[in-house]
């Protein structure tokens, strides 16, 4: 399981994208910040460890 | 069932031999339950007046097992959900064994009879025995909660500030903030944090409107310690110190924020905060 924190600091109204905020990942004890929810997703993305495939 | 704690004889009862490898630091304070464990900005612990600490490492798992039972609400915690915790990669037996010998051994660190109780395969740690200040917090919390919305009462405001220092007393900082960040511990770590955070705001607007702007002023700083990012905790201040004319404070208070918010975000103050600022020049 990854855990992260995600802090919404200000969020603007007309448009839904412009969000800012701290993105943090607990297990790598790192921080950062995003001013869009792309950034986020971008973010997101970053810290994502590669996936194993599952197979059934 | 009653417990009278001066009672010596009740006492002993209560009391067993720790195992080696903890001892009672005799320095610290008597209080009136037998168990005081603070989380808040720390993890310490108070058995009958004195402080519980270990110096071995394999005392780290029925400690583990304290913070998260606290955690997950302290009061009719199921077993499954607290092995799944601590041992989320074990099956259902293992985790169920490791919990048993884990629970076991942290009923002998303590020594205090029927402070962790297990009935119908839920565990509880025993409130009339074990004061917790995160659940003290709380409970606070859904105290002031009743008393704000009712606070232009002179009478709930007095009551107010009583709850609001206590408040700001007990949380000494994050939960578990300097043990290893886990999921049970972090969201109960943010629902603490979040409350605070609110109320800070709550209490200010009360100190505000009955004109006491410098305990305002004091519980706005206090929450810029905890989160330097809240930006309607910089409005607030700003408020406070220009109606007791602390222009200079006040202009401070409005470049700590753009600086802030410039660093970390690379964004302006919002209108309202620059209208304050406008508001300090005219």
């Amino acid at each position: 399981m990854e855990n992260y924190i995600v802090r919404i600091y200000r969020r603007d109204s007309a448009d839904p994208n412009k969000v800012a905020g701290v993105f943090e990942s607990v297990e790598q004890e790192t921080e950062n910040t995003f001013t869009s929810l792309n950034s986020l997703v971008e973010l997101l993305a970053t810290e994502c460890p590669d996936q194993e495939s599952v197979e059934d | 069932m009653g417990v009278n704690l001066e009672s010596r004889h009740l006492r002993r009862q209560y009391q067993q031999q720790p195992i080696s490898g903890w001892t009672r630091r005799p320095d610290a304070n008597r209080v009136d339950l037998p168990v005081r464990i603070y989380t808040l900005g720390r993890f310490s612990i108070q058995l009958h007046g004195h402080a519980l600490y270990s110096r071995q490492a394999r005392q780290r798992r029925p400690m583990e097992m304290l913070q998260a039972l606290i955690a997950l609400g302290g009061r009719d915690v199921g077993i499954d959900m607290l092995g799944h915790a601590l041992w989320p990669d074990s099956d259902g037996d293992l985790a169920r064994n490791n919990l048993e010998v884990t629970l076991h051994r942290l009923r002998r660190l303590f020594g205090v009879k029927n402070l962790f109780t297990l009935h119908d395969q839920r565990l509880s740690l025993n409130s009339s025995l074990g004061w917790v200040d995160a659940w003290s917090f709380e409970r606070l919390v859904n105290h002031a909660d009743r008393l704000l919305p009712l606070a232009g009462n002179p009478e709930v405001v007095r009551q107010l500030v009583r709850v609001g220092e206590r408040l700001m007393a007990l949380y000494q900082g994050n939960f578990l903030e300097r043990e290893t960040a886990s999921t049970w511990s972090l969201t109960f770590r943010e629902r603490l944090r979040s409350k605070l955070m609110r109320h800070i705001l709550g209490f200010g607007r009360v100190w505000e409107q009955i004109g006491d702007w410098e305990r305002a002023a004091s519980y706005y700083r206090r929450g810029l310690e905890i989160d330097p990012l809240t930006e309607a905790l910089y409005q607030r201040l700003i408020v406070c110190c220009r109606e007791t004319g602390q222009h200079g404070d006040a202009m401070t208070t409005y470049l700590r924020c753009q600086t802030m918010l410039a660093q970390h975000f690379g964004i302006q103050p919002s209108p309202v905060t620059q209208n304050l600022y406008s508001s300090l020049k005219s």
